[in-house]
């Protein structure tokens, strides 16, 4: 069965100035209806100096963690791990030292109650092998992040499915993040150039080109010779060089190694009851995953603050409202 | 796009720095983190703050956070201690005199992070404002 939850790094704007703190980002997402939460432990750490610091925790913050988890009622999905390889100036850390990384974590999810923990996408899955061991001892899943530019089809992707079913291991799989499923540029980043004065009806027929498979190339020469601005030019450019469209039907290979999916939206608009994200395609994969029965939590991964935090722009993005209509949206498409 | 960029300053967080001997040795500038989580203090791989078009590279700042300071290029190595998101490091800029109350200051800071999936050389996130010396506050050192 197809489950909600949210990420509380979609509270990350909320949680930065000070209108939430940890506990506010919990009760603000179960409030939605959703079911699991998704933490990322460096952004809102249980503690921090002068007591633990992360990757440590004391029995108080673990029993901080507790106590939400008892008064809330929801279920810990994912922990997102991030092994920084550039760690220290001038090297990168030797795999020795990112299997370390992976073990301190696999080792904190796995205090914290989390079946599963996120690997970035650029982790090589040599790591990933080599802690196998690791995670089955902990009982915690290392699921790495399928995000653009890495699409389904990608040797790596198919590589990590192979290991997975080489070794005959749940403790390895496949986190799909939605924005695999966008096209173009995104809503967010769409709407942002519009509250700073681009041309709404030039974002539009940009954006309809890019629904028809326009290319970026193709987008960029309407958008060059029909008066575009340079901020219109670089969204267009800096998309090009990120955003490749996966095709939902190419997610029905790997469901029987896909653990976890990241939701990520950056606008969900309302049109009377019709709630839709104008540049992901939820409707497919989702209506796909009901079809295979399978079983996992849908975790909304809201990103489209990041696209209004320019010193000069004055729109201020509601991430609670935006979560909660993504949540609907969710609920309307999984039909519970 | 830089994340948390309109966040990163508040240009009230900008204070004139006062000495033990009364003297007025630089200038304090409260920030937030560039980006969405916090990070081992080595990831750090740029700050510089420049008052007109006077330039402080980051080997001539002090980095506080957590009420613990920090210098480059000891900052580097410093692996365990961490900037936490939401938690304002103070940087200690050594401009003799501080802000004289006089004309007002153009104000210009870059961070940049050694984010694992970024760029390979780290780009910085940068803010511009304009500081009133005679609206600012102080802070004893």
């Amino acid at each position: 069965m197809v489950k909600r939850g949210i990420s509380l790094y979609s509270y990350q704007q909320m949680y930065l100035t000070g209108k939430l703190d940890l506990e506010g980002c919990v009760k603000t997402a179960v409030d939605t209806g959703a079911t699991g939460i998704e933490l990322i432990y460096e952004q809102m750490p249980l503690e921090r100096y002068p007591d633990a610091v992360y990757p440590n925790i004391s029995d108080k913050g673990l029993g901080r963690w507790k106590d939400l988890v008892d008064k809330y009622r929801f279920t810990p999905t994912c922990m997102d791990s991030f092994i920084d390889v550039r760690l220290f100036k001038g090297r990168a850390l030797y795999m020795q030292e990112q299997c370390q990384w992976m073990e301190q974590d696999l080792k904190l999810a796995s205090k914290l109650g989390f079946s599963c923990i996120r690997v970035l996408a650029m982790v090589a899955p040599e790591v990933i092998e080599r802690c196998i061991p690791i995670a089955e001892y902990y009982g915690v899943a290392m699921g790495q992040e399928i995000h653009p530019r890495f699409v389904l089809t990608d040797r790596r992707v198919q590589d990590v499915a192979e290991m997975a079913r080489k070794h005959n291991t749940k403790f390895v799989g496949l986190i799909p993040d939605f924005g695999i499923f966008n096209i173009g540029v995104n809503a967010a980043r769409l709407h942002a150039l519009e509250t700073m004065g681009e041309s709404p009806e030039l974002l539009k027929t940009i954006n309809e080109m890019f629904h028809n498979r326009a290319s970026f190339a193709e987008v960029e020469a309407y958008a060059q010779t029909n008066g575009a601005s340079a901020k219109i030019l670089e969204a267009i450019r800096s998309s090009a060089r990120v955003v490749r469209y996966s095709e939902p039907e190419e997610l029905t290979d790997l469901l029987d190694v896909v653990i976890h999916f990241h939701g990520k939206c950056n606008r969900i608009v309302q049109d009377g009851d019709r709630l839709y994200e104008p540049t992901i395609n939820y409707e497919e994969p989702i209506a796909l995953l009901k079809k295979a029965g399978w079983d996992g939590y849908i975790s909304t991964e809201f990103e489209g603050q990041r696209h209004y935090h320019g010193q000069d722009c004055p729109y201020e993005c509601d991430e609670v409202e935006q979560v909660r209509l993504h949540q609907k949206m969710l609920a309307q498409l999984i039909g519970a | 796009m830089d994340i948390n960029q309109k966040y990163l300053v508040n240009p009230a967080d900008v204070k004139n720095v006062i000495g033990r001997d009364g003297n007025r040795i630089g200038v304090e500038i409260e920030m937030h983190i560039p980006y969405y989580r916090g990070i081992a203090l080595s990831l750090l791989d740029d700050l510089y703050v420049k008052f007109n078009d006077t330039v402080f590279e980051k080997e001539k700042l002090v980095l506080t956070i957590d009420g613990l300071s920090y210098t480059w290029p000891q900052i580097e190595t410093v692996s365990t201690m961490r900037w936490e998101y939401g938690t304002k490091a103070k940087v200690f800029v050594p401009a003799d005199n501080g802000f004289e109350p006089t004309r007002t200051v153009r104000v210009e800071l870059g961070c940049a992070i050694r984010i694992s999936y970024a760029s390979r050389f780290a780009q910085p996130c940068v803010v511009y404002f304009t500081v009133d010396p005679c609206n600012m506050t102080t802070v004893q050192y």
